[in-house]
């Protein structure tokens, strides 16, 4: 997926998100549909605590989709469910509403007041806020009767001259928390205050104006202007020197600037968090972060600690094997270790002295009598007890201190659990707690010796604590969870444990005579029969193939060097080949010659894997003071399913992302993520963010063929559509940005991967 | 009206650096290309292979002259229509070193360009001309008068700096420029179409061994265009900025894109030629920027040399037929001078 030539315009849409978003023109009754979605907003005059909210279909007189109360914050949800079009909502007062004024004090509700809004329900989530300026919205839309159904294109305009009267859009920007929002609801209880009446005759008075089609011909709302103006509300009817505002001349073609304001703000978010995410700021960016997050790990955890605990094994073999005195010489990657290790008279202490570049490394091991290694069930003791303090062979100086127990539950369980673990360097630090692990054994029949034993058939980590600061840069702290599942391809093919041997079989078809001279085959080839499947042979010496042969756990002999061994004597069945296909020289008849074989060996855990692994902590980078504080979930809902002895196995995953994203010089950001990479290959991706006010949304799907479509949404009204053609660019032609249905700019190629967004007014801004 | 015509030799011999109108040139047919730039070859420039860097410190400018006419003369009168395009650039050395450098693919590293600077105007246009020839004793002169559509325009700007280092271009732009086609960056736009008047005069007077020729083209002149692509916006690449304490990215480019009615001129072109016997001297002056010469006949030849870009041209004209050929390089696809002028007459 070309998500990363996304990033930089990170701005793309679905022009299936349009049709739903309604867009201009056109009259939009009311259509049923089997989806629910969710109303809400907030009712503020005052803010309206317990306020009766209805939810209609088009018109006052039309059916009441939803009935709800606003909360004590004048907040309210509603669902409605098969209907798409547009809605009217309203907030009336009964005996138990309240108005929560500014210092928090309650009052009793007007019971005359009534409040309106209107928008169109296309979507999953609808905001519509209900103030007095959507009450006159609602006026304009309906061109002063209330029973008069509504249509998108009435709304749409109806909403594009309030809000160049008044700068913002009124429906979507959230009148509790945008400040020009407050300020004008603020403005007009000042207006009523000074003229000793109430919010509801100022909004009768807006109304009659709106009725009228011309504002500020009222001496309340001429005040109102006035004072609106002197609270530096800016838009273009303010700012004209117009002291009425005719309705009718308000030009609802072109988008008023706020549109395009609101756009440019969602597009600044887009930017500087994208930059922030990329490799385009180089203090503090994500992908630098995680660059260095696996460059600390691949420091810490796996070069600097291989050959000290390599070197540690050694030590840990004494005691399994309840040796009293140990001493020898290890060589690892380069490295000589000499240990040397001597145990307690009832070998439950073992004191144990690693020499390495002439420097002794002390420390004690402190077992259970029983204790034994785990590997196997004949092995393992009921409650085994393992503690291991000392230095370890290194470069850093490390230490290490280990707890664990293990328990024995019955011949098939076993419970292990690493009580603490602490390894310490000059630069790193890692605690981990309770790592708890459960395994099984299965139990076979030995075809050597005939006897019954046990194997590990799966082990699975379950919750872990961490408390870790890797290579003096990133401290680590919180749990980690891991979720199993047993994968049914895995278990069917390795139906019998975990271990499963892999031999690397070399075939060479060639042609012998009697006296078993031999010849090069003159064509042809040979199909071999193993395991249900057919390898074809063919006149060369390059037939690799790797077949899991299930049995000789307990050795790595050659197979093929057992020639009473159950492998040589099926290669060396004349009915497992087909070779009729040959062709040899005159006198000589074809062969099959195994010439060679590897053997390795997986670990297939009894085909169970993790399907959701889950990290609730935090992770700060010390030296550039980027700290994620969250939950990162990874999970797989077909891991279950999906063949995974495949090459290329394509499971879907999913990765979440709920995190405090602290980063310095950027403002605190909430973000919320998901992405989703399908088995099919198709991906989604949905992120959320704050900004400032704002919530900004970004949903990306892509489709097999890479082509796909970003939609970009904020709390506002603000839509941007990008669909994405299959080599990863935007299809500008079809691109659409849009401001509560207008169309304020389009997306236009500068050259260069170079998009712009080229604003109704001639404003252009790149993307990045 | 014969008598207007007494003097051919006259009448060509200006051509020099840049292309003059001029009715006296006696021809009913003519066509006329100069081109030239102080800091590369006009093929290599124009054909998009810049290969060759041509050093000149200081201002550094091109441009592109060319003109078509075909006319009948009637009495006193140059009836013509024709066919014209100017085109001024003007630079400096850093910017055109800067500029070259980009398109090689070899910036001088960490190099600082605190003076980017480009200007560009020119049109092109297509009209009908009407002259009026006059003469007293050796006095000769004309007033001419055109009205044209304008097919193509490109006035503007960029201004900046710039910096290269570690593989990457650091540079702050600002452009201001109307155009029919942007240069600067890709943007599709509707060709814009306009139309102007502009005026012609001629003074020409006549000694026995001494004669002297003052022209000035486009002495007053309008054009209006509607509906032009406009764009003032800037470029950086760097756009990383601290508002309130927090990291803010302004757009990479940024501004205003949209079509806006446009008015200007064309840019006067003056000639003076001082001429004695044989051996002449002149000037010619456009956007202030002179470009003299001096010159000999040699029975139909006309040699030049022209001290600017230090070219040579030759002129041939043979009774109704007229040649004039001008470099500064034996190979001309070196050349940063180039002229290619050719005339007709026609006895009707």
């Amino acid at each position: 997926m070309k998500i990363s030539k996304i990033a930089s315009l990170c701005l793309v849409g679905s022009a299936a998100f349009i049709i739903g978003c309604g867009g201009s023109g056109g009259s939009s009754s009311g259509n049923t549909a089997s989806t629910s979605s969710t109303v809400s907003g907030s009712a503020v005059d005052e803010t309206i605590a317990n306020g009766v909210v209805k939810v209609y279909a088009a018109s006052l007189n039309g059916k009441i989709l939803s009935n709800t109360k606003t909360d004590e914050n004048g907040s309210y949800s509603a669902i409605i469910n098969g209907y798409t079009g547009p809605i009217i909502v309203k907030v009336t007062c009964d005996a138990n509403s309240l108005f929560i004024e500014d210092n928090g004090s309650k009052i009793p509700c007007d019971l005359n007041t009534s409040l309106y809004s209107a928008n169109l329900a296309t979507g999953r989530n609808i905001i519509t806020n209900v103030t007095p300026i959507t009450t006159q919205m609602l006026i304009v839309a309906t061109d002063g009767n209330l029973s008069k159904p509504i249509t998108s294109t009435t709304l749409t305009k109806a909403k594009q001259k309030i809000a160049y009267i008044y700068g913002v859009a009124p429906v979507t920007t959230n009148p509790v928390d945008n400040s020009t929002y407050k300020t004008i609801i603020k403005t007009m209880h000042t207006v009523a205050k000074d003229n000793n009446t109430t919010m509801t005759k100022i909004i009768e008075a807006l109304n009659t104006d709106a009725k009228k089609g011309v504002i500020g011909e009222n001496n309340l709302t001429k005040q109102l202007m006035s004072s609106l103006k002197n609270n530096k509300i800016k838009s273009p009817a303010l700012d004209s020197n117009k002291t009425t505002i005719s309705l009718a001349d308000i030009n609802t073609s072109v988008p008023y600037n706020n549109g395009i304001k609101a756009v440019k703000s969602v597009v600044q978010s887009l930017r500087n968090n994208l930059y922030s995410i990329s490799n385009k700021d180089q203090n503090g960016t994500l992908d630098k972060e995680v660059k260095d997050f696996n460059s600390a790990i691949n420091r810490s955890v796996v070069q600097n600690t291989q050959s000290e605990l390599y070197a540690l094994s050694y030590v840990l073999d004494a005691s399994v094997d309840n040796q009293a005195d140990m001493s020898g010489i290890v060589h690892q990657n380069g490295n000589t270790y000499d240990y040397n290790v001597t145990a307690n008279s009832n070998n439950t202490e073992f004191n144990y002295t690693i020499t390495w570049n002439g420097k002794d490394y002390k420390g004690i091991v402190k077992t259970s009598q029983n204790y034994k290694d785990v590997n196997s069930m004949s092995d393992l003791q009921n409650d085994m007890f393992l503690e291991i303090n000392g230095s370890l062979p290194s470069i850093d100086n490390k230490t290490i201190y280990a707890k664990a127990t293990a328990h024995k539950n019955n011949n098939k369980t076993f419970n292990f659990n690493l009580i603490d673990a602490k390894i310490k360097g000059d630069k790193d630090y890692l605690e981990i707690k309770n790592i708890e692990i459960d395994g099984k054994y299965f139990t076979y029949k030995d075809p050597d010796n005939n006897e019954t034993d046990a194997d590990l058939s799966y082990i699975r980590f379950n919750n872990i604590e961490l408390n870790s600061k890797l290579n003096n840069q990133f401290e680590i702290n919180g749990t980690l969870s891991l979720n199993w599942i047993q994968n049914s391809s895995i278990n069917n093919k390795y139906p019998q444990g975990s271990y499963q041997k892999l031999y690397w079989l070399s075939p060479v078809l060639t042609c012998k005579d009697t006296n078993n001279n031999e010849n090069t085959p003159n064509g042809g080839n040979v199909i071999f029969k193993y395991n249900g499947i057919n390898y074809q042979l063919n006149s060369s010496w390059s037939n690799d193939y790797e077949m899991a042969f299930e049995k000789d756990f307990d050795n790595n002999t050659l197979i093929m060097s057992d020639q009473n061994g159950d492998f040589w004597n099926y290669v060396e069945n004349p009915s497992n080949y087909d070779l009729s296909n040959v062709q040899c020289p005159s006198g000589y008849s074809p062969k099959i010659e195994w010439v060679d074989e590897d053997i390795d060996s997986d670990f297939s855990n009894s085909g169970y894997v993790p399907n959701k692994i889950t990290f609730n902590g935090s992770v700060k980078d010390i030296t550039t003071n980027v700290e994620m504080d969250g939950k990162i979930e990874v999970s797989s809902p077909d891991i279950q399913s999906v063949d995974l002895t495949k090459e290329h196995a394509n499971p879907t995953i999913n990765t979440s992302l709920n995190v405090d994203l602290q980063r310095p010089n950027y403002p605190n950001t909430i973000l919320n993520a998901d992405i989703t990479y399908s088995n099919n290959k198709t991906a989604k991706l949905n992120i959320s963010y704050n900004y400032k006010d704002d919530i900004i949304t970004l949903l990306a799907n892509w489709n097999a063929d890479q082509s796909g479509k970003i939609t970009i949404k904020d709390l506002n009204g603000v839509q941007i559509n990008i669909p994405v053609n299959t080599n990863g660019d935007p299809k500008y032609d079809t691109s659409l940005i849009e401001f509560e249905g207008v169309k304020v700019g389009q997306l236009e190629n500068r050259g260069n991967n170079l998009p712009v967004i080229h604003y109704n007014d001639g404003q252009v801004e790149s993307l990045n | 009206m014969k008598r207007l015509f007494f003097f051919p030799l006259l009448f060509f011999s200006f051509l020099h650096a840049l292309v003059f109108f001029n009715p006296y040139n006696k021809k009913n047919f003519s066509v006329n290309l100069n081109s030239a730039f102080d800091f590369g070859p006009v093929y290599e420039i124009f054909s998009n292979k810049w290969t060759d860097f041509y050093n000149k410190s200081g201002k550094n400018i091109g441009y592109l002259n060319y003109r078509s006419n075909i006319g009948i003369y009637h009495n006193n009168f140059y009836f013509g229509i024709f066919q014209r395009g100017d085109y001024f650039l003007k630079t400096n050395h850093q910017t055109a070193n800067f500029v070259y450098q980009m398109l090689n693919n070899h910036i001088e590293k960490n190099k600082y360009y605190n003076h980017l600077f480009i200007y560009l105007k020119g049109f092109r246009s297509r009209g009908f001309n009407i002259s009026y020839l006059f003469h007293y004793h050796n006095f000769l002169g004309f007033v001419s008068s055109s009205i044209f559509n304008v097919l193509f325009v490109e006035d503007g700007s960029v201004n900046g700096k710039g910096y290269y280092l570690n593989n990457s271009y650091d540079y702050n732009l600002h452009a201001d420029y109307y155009y029919s086609k942007n240069y600067l960056y890709q943007i599709h736009v509707t060709k814009p179409k306009g139309y102007g008047y502009t005026t012609h005069i001629g003074f020409i007077y006549k000694l026995e061994n001494f004669s002297a020729i003052f022209l000035i083209n486009d002495l007053i002149s309008k054009i209006y265009i509607k509906n032009v692509p406009y764009s003032n916006v800037y470029l950086n690449s760097n756009n990383k900025h601290i508002i309130n304490g927090y990291i803010h990215y302004s757009p990479m480019f940024y501004g205003i894109e949209k079509y806006k009615n446009y008015q200007s001129r064309y840019n006067p072109k003056y000639l003076l030629q001082l001429k004695y016997k044989n051996y002449f001297l002149g000037n010619q002056r456009w956007f202030n920027i002179n470009f003299p010469y001096m010159g000999m006949e040699i029975k139909a030849f006309t040699l030049k040399y022209g001290f600017r870009f230090k070219n040579i041209n030759v002129n041939f004209q043979k009774k109704y037929f007229f040649i004039d050929l001008g470099t500064n390089k034996v190979n001309l696809k070196k050349a940063s001078f180039l002229k290619f002028n050719i005339g007709m007459f026609f006895k009707f």
